[in-house]
């Protein structure tokens, strides 16, 4: 023992109440506890421990509180438990891979094929097949990843990095389009003004039509994380379904995202992944309005400056 | 291209450049878009330090030539060009050219002000910034200061160098474009209707400014106004369904044009 001076004194512990003994409680002004045990909303908790929590309560034991292990634990078998750590690593880890592999060459692509690229009949083919795949389902894209990535290339499985190259081939197209639309959108006479006083036609490009499409590019971004953040199916295919306890700590470690820790949460038996589940859904809907609310704004505070 | 003639000696050659050095020279030239014949068989010789202008009804090439002397034209796709044109003698279609240096050298004001959405300073010295024009920051800021001064605009922006150049006025707007082309030390400056966006005082002002820098510049300006083409320029140049109709001395075109189209035009018959 660590601390043996501690033995014979009395301590005041506390303990997440299990989620059979909360829905109990929270079951008991409508559902007498005098009924027969089966009869009751929750058959897992039988007449002794209906007492035990009877007596908690009278003594004023048993508090309500806001679960705050709801961010600093990982997975677990018990509700009371689980928390979303582990997922919210997985979620950051995947995304950020993926953005760090699509941003640039979303971005390199968009600036190529519309300021450089000439325009023939291979460039149309490219550009149709752009467009195509931004429709293209994503559980395509899981499987080509499980196929390629994983079988292929031997990338681990359930690891951030196999999500992550999934997950940036489905934004890629999104960030394509939208870097050229953004491109697309700096005017003209912008560069003509720079072709003007002789700036080459990179230079024109890298100094002036680039940094006036920056805020589009981001808010295309934006978009592309948000939907990158709520992708499941491409992520089942690669195995980041596991039940995985443990935080991941790099890109290869197994790991598990927010939407599919909600899935695997929904699916199970016990009573209180119900609030569980509850609680991730309303965690994954915050950030995502939270993107949104950034694309929008970035749309708004630089809109038609010239 | 050696062959190329350096005195004036065009069909439409005006009197009153016999014997003055040629600035621009432009040979047979034709200019199509895809199928679209825009300019057919033009020569013209435009002479240094005037103010040679180019009025004709509106789709009749005169914004498609002038942008065929620095070359913008390059930058739309399906625009060929045959022909020669050349600057001081030299090709500028010739494959040695350098476009970039070229449009250091025939500097352009387009029709619409488009200052860069950076502060005043920083239009006037993207230029020589990226010409390498000043070793360092204090001659940067003397080459923004004159030019400024030249453009007739330094006294009146002086306290807002650092401000956005979006925020100036219609004509302030483009003043600044006009110091922003002469912080290159051009030779020539191409004007597209540099005055359509502007009120009448702005224009006036403009004017004002073209017939200063006409002792240093080759100035080739457009304009849809024949009242303008009479106050600024020196010569004029009529253009009608991408042909060069008649090129001359101002006063004469205008009072005793040698052709029926140009006649019919400066009287209102058509355009
Ligand atoms: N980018 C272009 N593509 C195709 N046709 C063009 C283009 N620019 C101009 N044209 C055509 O060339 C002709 C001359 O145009 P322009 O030089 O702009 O005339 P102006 O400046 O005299 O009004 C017009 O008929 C116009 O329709
Ligand atoms: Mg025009």
């Amino acid at each position: 023992m660590a601390d043996p001076s501690l033995i014979g004194n009395s301590a005041k512990i506390s303990a997440p109440l299990s989620g059979d003994a909360a829905l109990y409680l929270s079951a008991r002004g409508t559902l007498a506890a005098d009924k027969p045990q089966t009869m009751r909303a929750t058959p897992q908790i039988d007449n002794e421990q209906a007492q035990w929590l009877e007596q908690l309560v009278q003594k004023g034991h048993v508090e309500r509180g806001f679960a705050g292990r709801l961010f600093t634990s990982g997975d677990s078998r018990e509700p009371e438990l689980a928390g979303l750590r582990g997922a919210i690593a997985g979620s950051l880890l995947t995304v950020a891979f993926a953005l760090a592999l699509s941003l640039p060459l979303g971005v390199a692509a968009a600036i190529y094929l519309e300021e450089f690229a000439p325009k023939n009949r291979f460039t149309d083919i490219i550009e149709v097949n752009i467009n195509n795949l931004a429709a293209v389902p994503s559980i395509i894209f899981g499987l080509l990843g499980l196929a390629v990535f994983l079988n292929f290339f031997g990338m681990p499985r359930s690891a951030p990095v196999a999500g992550g190259f999934v997950l940036a081939l489905l934004v890629l197209p999104t960030i394509i389009i939208a870097s050229r639309a953004a491109i697309k959108a700096v005017p003209p006479s912008i560069k003509e003004a720079a072709l003007g006083v002789g700036a080459s036609h990179q230079q024109a490009v890298f100094h002036h039509v680039l940094p006036l499409a920056v805020p589009g590019i981001l808010t295309g971004t934006i978009l592309g994380v948000a939907r990158a953040l709520g992708e499941t199916a491409p992520l089942l295919m690669i195995g980041m379904v596991a039940f995985i306890a443990d935080v991941p700590r790099g890109f290869t470690d197994a790991a598990t995202v927010l939407p599919v820790q909600i899935y695997l949460w929904s699916d199970l038996p016990e009573v209180g992944f119900q609030s569980r589940t509850a609680a991730a859904i309303i965690v994954l809907l915050l950030v995502l309005f939270a993107l949104n609310a950034a694309a929008i704004f970035l749309r708004r505070r630089f809109e038609r400056r010239w | 291209m050696n062959m190329i003639p350096q005195t004036i000696q065009t069909p439409t050659t005006p009197d009153i450049l016999a014997g003055k050095p040629v600035k621009i020279l432009a040979r047979n030239v034709d200019i199509h878009y895809g199928d679209k014949h825009a300019i057919k068989n033009l020569s013209i010789d435009i002479p240094d330090r005037a103010v040679s202008s180019f009025i004709g009804p509106s789709g009749c090439g005169k914004s498609t030539f002038l942008r065929a002397i620095n070359r913008m034209n390059d930058t739309i796709p399906g625009c060929r060009i045959a022909g020669d044109i050349t600057l001081d003698g030299q090709n500028i279609y010739d494959r040695a050219i350098d476009v970039v240096q070229l449009r250091a050298k025939v500097g352009m004001v387009f029709q619409k002000p488009n200052p860069f959405p950076k502060s005043v300073f920083e239009n006037v010295a993207y230029g020589p910034r990226i010409h390498g024009l000043a070793s360092n920051k204090t001659e940067l800021e003397e080459i923004v200061v004159a030019s400024l001064r030249k453009a007739g605009l330094f006294e009146e922006v002086k306290d807002r160098l650092d401000h956005p150049g979006t925020g100036l006025s219609g004509g302030q707007q483009q003043r600044l474009c006009i110091a922003r082309a002469i912080a290159v030390n051009p030779e020539v400056i191409l004007m597209d209707e540099p005055c359509s966006a502007l009120d009448p005082i702005a224009t006036a002002r403009i004017e004002e400014l073209i017939d200063e820098l006409r002792q240093n510049f080759c100035i080739v300006i457009v304009t849809h106004s024949m009242q303008q083409a009479a106050r600024v320029s020196q010569l004029t140049a009529f253009f009608h369904l991408g042909t060069l109709v008649e090129f001359g001395d101002t006063g004469k075109v205008f009072t005793a044009p040698r052709d029926k189209r140009t006649q019919d035009y400066i009287t209102g018959r058509f355009g």
